[in-house]
């Protein structure tokens, strides 16, 4: 490469499957986690959001920067794949990826841009039932609970732990167990 | 109009990533210990994981075949509207054109020149091949279909 020329800005497809193919077990289990994560806090199946999050990436629809971690570059594709899922709620009930091995393709299928005004009031409460679901797991825990309502109001680090009034030990050990329990509480990947 | 997102949406929003930092700054010892301790087999879910990623390699492998399969078909088509041609138009074809470029018409054969000996195929791809190599443009071509 010339001297001055810039480096390639993204990864290719063909280095992303490379990339995943050397993955260790630790690895799997780390994209399988966070799958499991953004699926909890929408509706959609772990194991769809993970394969579409691959299939982006596979087929160039999303592509990943050089400079990102291939995990931070899939977590944010599922990110993105179950806030439209969130919206898509309802509207699209055959969501759910089916099996190429059943001789079917992918029927992903994105949501509309413009719900309409029923379909929005569904996916409202959709939401709000979710979060509540969330909340409640935190019942016998207050200050879980607290921590809880401070990230979804935005509060991370610092700030967070000066608003639980925690020491860094006990907030580190509190941060353990909500994840822990929000991992544990809906098993499926998918909130009841 | 892009409706603007509600505050419990944003809500779990922001805890999903939140959470999903966690997990991004655990090590590959803790992950597995974390999976060790729930009584799971960490080779299972990788392998699970892995699976997931061999079907979505699948999907990407029958759309690029798809696209191809598209592709080709549309190639046909393209060249097809020479051969669709009949006979006799054909050949007046061919004629006029050697008649308005005399230089490909020295590169012929004497027998390609004088069109004797040339079967019906031999001219519709003569036809052709002076299309892909620009001597009559897509226009003209598109011309003797009409």
């Amino acid at each position: 490469m010339a001297p001055n020329e810039p480096a390639v800005a993204y990864l290719s497809t063909a280095d992303i499957e490379a990339a995943l193919r050397a993955l260790p077990e630790a690895g799997w289990i780390r994209l399988r986690k966070i799958s499991h994560i953004f699926a909890k806090l929408s509706t959609i199946k772990a194991d769809d959001l993970l394969q579409e999050a691959c299939r982006r990436a596979l087929d160039g629809s999303r592509r990943c920067p050089r400079n990102l971690d291939l995990f931070e570059f899939l977590g944010g594709t599922m990110r993105s794949i179950a806030s439209d899922t969130l919206k898509a709620e309802k509207r699209h009930p055959h969501l759910s990826l089916v099996s190429v091995i059943d001789g079917e393709e992918d029927t992903y299928e994105p949501p509309d841009e413009q719900p309409s005004a029923e379909d929005a009031l569904i996916g409202e409460q959709e939401v709000a039932r979710i979060k509540q679901a969330i909340l409640l797991l935190f019942e016998d825990d207050p200050v879980a609970q607290i921590m809880v309502e401070g990230i979804m109001e935005g509060m991370d680090g610092e700030e967070l732990r000066a608003f639980t009034e925690l020491d860094k030990t006990a907030f580190a050990s509190k941060r353990r167990l909500i994840k822990r329990r929000i991992e544990k509480a809906f098993p499926e990947g998918r909130t009841p | 109009m892009t409706r603007q997102k509600s505050n419990d949406y944003l809500a779990l929003d922001r805890l999903a990533a939140s959470l999903v930092d966690d997990i991004l700054r655990m090590t590959d010892e803790e992950i597995l210990a974390e999976v060790a301790a729930d009584g799971e087999d960490p080779k299972q879910i990788a392998q699970e994981a892995k699976g997931i990623f061999e079907r979505a390699v699948t999907i990407c492998g029958k759309s690029r075949l798809a696209a191809a399969k598209k592709a080709v078909l549309s190639d046909r088509q393209q060249g097809s509207k020479v051969l669709r041609l009949d006979p006799g138009t054909a050949r007046q074809r061919l004629e006029n054109i050697l008649r308005q470029h005399p230089e490909t018409r020295n590169k012929l054969t004497l027998a390609a020149r004088n069109g004797d000996g040339l079967s019906d195929s031999d001219v519709l791809s003569m036809l052709e091949d002076l299309g892909e190599l620009g001597v009559i443009s897509l226009t003209e071509k598109q011309d003797d279909n009409e």
